[in-house]
């Protein structure tokens, strides 16, 4: 009685282990029953079905997927080569088309390669290169592009192969090597003007400095030396009305005394005076006191 | 990146295994005691720690039953039942865009501006866990999403710019925008990270045209070096013309002071030699007349010359 008792307990926790499963936070589970999938998935938790070998457990990761694809070229509307590197996101929706079309995640990236190439190629050559790169404001639209080529992959991925791609971007862009080479010339010539444009305008502002400041150092001299003609000249015109005001008090008196003073500045001891014998002042010493009384 | 650790009793559960099977054939009571240490051992085996720099996520048969367990001691019920994970969540990582794109075929780091130049840029995005359970559930590939958005914006923000903006003042900018978007595309994937700041660690123009990139530069600062000099000049001269200027004035200044200080002076003396003279007008034009001629004449020399008898002066031959 005691050993049925035991292996009941054996038996019942054995048919627990066979039929009762888990399904974790990061999955999904699908039923099948003697391989033929059961409708329903399964969310987290604890589930029952029957005991294997009848039912199985097929688990599908809801995990969020990094897909990058190697870096491709592309022509853009107005035939340029652009090389663009992008990467996309998805992760499972629907388990079972999953299952039958791709299996695993290595089918659905090829699937998805094939997908994204096509669908970006498609819209590059759509758009001119300057929706890619452009100092203009306004026209680089990289994330329209990517927003359609995510919403077609997203499409017609979910419809074939039961992905639901969440996002593409692009993430690099490059010249194609064989272009490389003339986009390296033609930065060197662009270089080599700016810094000659920088030359000749650091040029052009250091003469306008100084013809500015040669104009501004005449025009202060200039006018000072107009106030300073406007001085003398007032000085000139206060020292005439002095003496006039003075000399015109006794002109005659004036002419005798500014005279006498001349001949003192005129005669100096280089000077020879003739003097005839009958001037005034030798009247006395050649004629006697008698000539006084003329 | 520091992997999620799980945490397992299954070696002391089969530790235990082992010991019953050895007991096998001894007495009921001694199984009885040992299943009951066995069942004792099992339920002990929940016993965990988390320690300072994780948070725990515990999951019972598969679902969230616990997002954020605090450092500390702490129980759970053994496996198969719950199951915990320790996120590193509180430490600051630092993710290098130096290598072109994450797994991609080229370790080039250049990219394309809007001007159409090429431009080399390394960028460090700093981030932490912000929900450990969103960080554990939602991918396995953090580092390749973050990098995708960090590097997605980074284009974004490159193609609109001029290589002379990146070069100079964008890096601010660059900065700036690549945090605010990568969070952005990051928070879409819902992988529960936060992004602390994004640093342009380099930028460089391409190996072939740095020397052309530094002939730029050298050529900005010979036409700052140029217009200083000039300004130099400016600032000699000005003043020294300034100077000269107040030189010119005060000296017309003098003039003045002069011409009118000795006009003054010389009225005076008119006026007062004047008022001398009005007193005894012929006499002192006698004395005026012949003190000046006794100045005079001491120091010239005089011929003194007498009429002859005819009347006409004689001839003096001066030599």
């Amino acid at each position: 009685m005691r050993w049925t008792v035991v292996i009941a307990a054996a038996l019942a926790l054995l048919l627990a282990r066979l039929s009762l499963y888990t399904v974790d936070e990061t999955e999904t589970a699908l039923v099948t029953r003697f391989g033929r999938p059961l409708p329903g998935e399964k969310g987290p938790g604890l589930h029952a079905k029957l005991p294997s070998p009848i039912d199985r457990v097929a688990r599908f990761t809801k995990k969020t997927m990094f897909f990058d694809p190697p870096q491709s070229e592309y022509l853009t509307e107005d035939k340029k080569n652009i090389v663009i590197d992008g990467f996309a996101t998805w992760r499972i929706a629907e388990p079972l088309l999953f299952l039958r079309t791709v299996r695993n995640v290595e089918g659905a990236e090829a699937r998805l390669l094939d997908l994204v190439s096509s669908e970006l190629g498609a819209h590059v050559g759509s758009y001119p290169l300057s929706a890619f790169i452009s100092t203009a404001e306004g026209e680089v639209k990289l994330a329209e592009i990517a927003g359609n080529v995510a919403r077609n992959v997203a499409e017609r991925s979910r419809r074939e192969y039961g992905l639901e791609v969440t996002d593409f971007r692009m993430n690099r862009f490059t010249f194609p090597p064989q272009n490389t080479r003339s986009v390296i010339n033609r930065m060197k010539a662009e270089r080599e003007r700016i810094a000659r444009q920088y030359r000749s305008e650091g040029e052009e502002e250091a003469l306008k400095i100084e013809a500015a400041a040669e104009q501004e150092r005449r025009a202060i001299l200039a006018k000072a030396e107009g106030e300073a003609s406007r001085i003398r000249g007032d000085g000139d015109a206060q020292a005439i009305k002095i003496y006039s005001d003075a000399y015109s008090r006794d002109p005659d008196f004036y002419k005798l005394l500014r005279t006498l003073e001349s001949y003192e500045k005129i005669i100096d001891g280089k000077t020879t005076i003739i003097l005839p014998a009958d001037a005034e002042i030798m009247k006395l010493l050649t004629r006697g006191l008698e000539s006084r009384e003329k | 990146m520091p992997k999620p650790e799980e945490i397992t009793s299954r070696g002391l559960w089969r530790l235990l295994d082992r010991g019953i099977l050895s007991l096998r054939g001894r007495g009921r009571l001694v199984v009885g005691a040992l299943a009951a240490l066995y069942g004792l051992a099992w339920l002990a085996g929940g016993v965990y720690a988390v320690d300072t720099q994780t948070t725990g996520v515990v999951r019972r048969f598969g679902r969230l039953a616990d997002d954020a367990v605090p450092p500390g001691l702490h129980y759970r019920l053994p496996d198969p039942i719950d199951r915990v994970t320790l996120v590193p969540s509180a430490g600051v990582r630092r993710l290098e865009l130096r290598s072109g794109p994450p797994g991609g075929a080229t370790s080039d780091s250049s990219y394309v501006t809007g001007d159409e130049n090429l431009i080399e840029v390394a960028l460090a995005v700093q981030y932490k866990v912000r929900e450990p359970a969103a960080y554990v559930f939602s991918t396995d590939a953090h580092e390749g999403l973050l990098a995708g958005a960090a590097q997605a914006a980074l284009t974004e923000v490159l193609a609109t710019m001029s290589v002379d903006d990146v070069l100079t003042v964008g890096k601010a900018r660059i900065e700036r925008y690549v945090h605010e978007r990568a969070q952005r595309i990051v928070d879409a994937y819902g992988i529960g990270l936060l992004i602390l700041g994004a640093t342009v660690t380099s930028v460089d123009p391409p190996k072939e045209v740095g020397f052309d990139f530094k002939a730029v530069s050298d050529a900005k600062a010979e036409a700052r070096r140029m217009v200083s000099e000039a300004e130099a000049k400016r600032n000699d001269i000005i003043p020294k013309a300034r100077g000269q200027a107040d030189k010119i004035v005060s000296d017309a200044e003098a003039y003045r002071t002069e011409r009118v200080e000795r006009a003054g002076g010389d009225a005076e003396r008119f006026v007062s030699i004047l008022e001398e003279y009005r007193k005894a007008r012929a006499t002192t034009e006698t004395r005026l007349y012949l003190e000046t001629l006794e100045k005079i004449l001491p120091r010239v020399k005089k011929y003194v010359l007498s009429k002859s008898e005819d009347g006409k002066s004689p001839k003096v031959n001066l030599r």
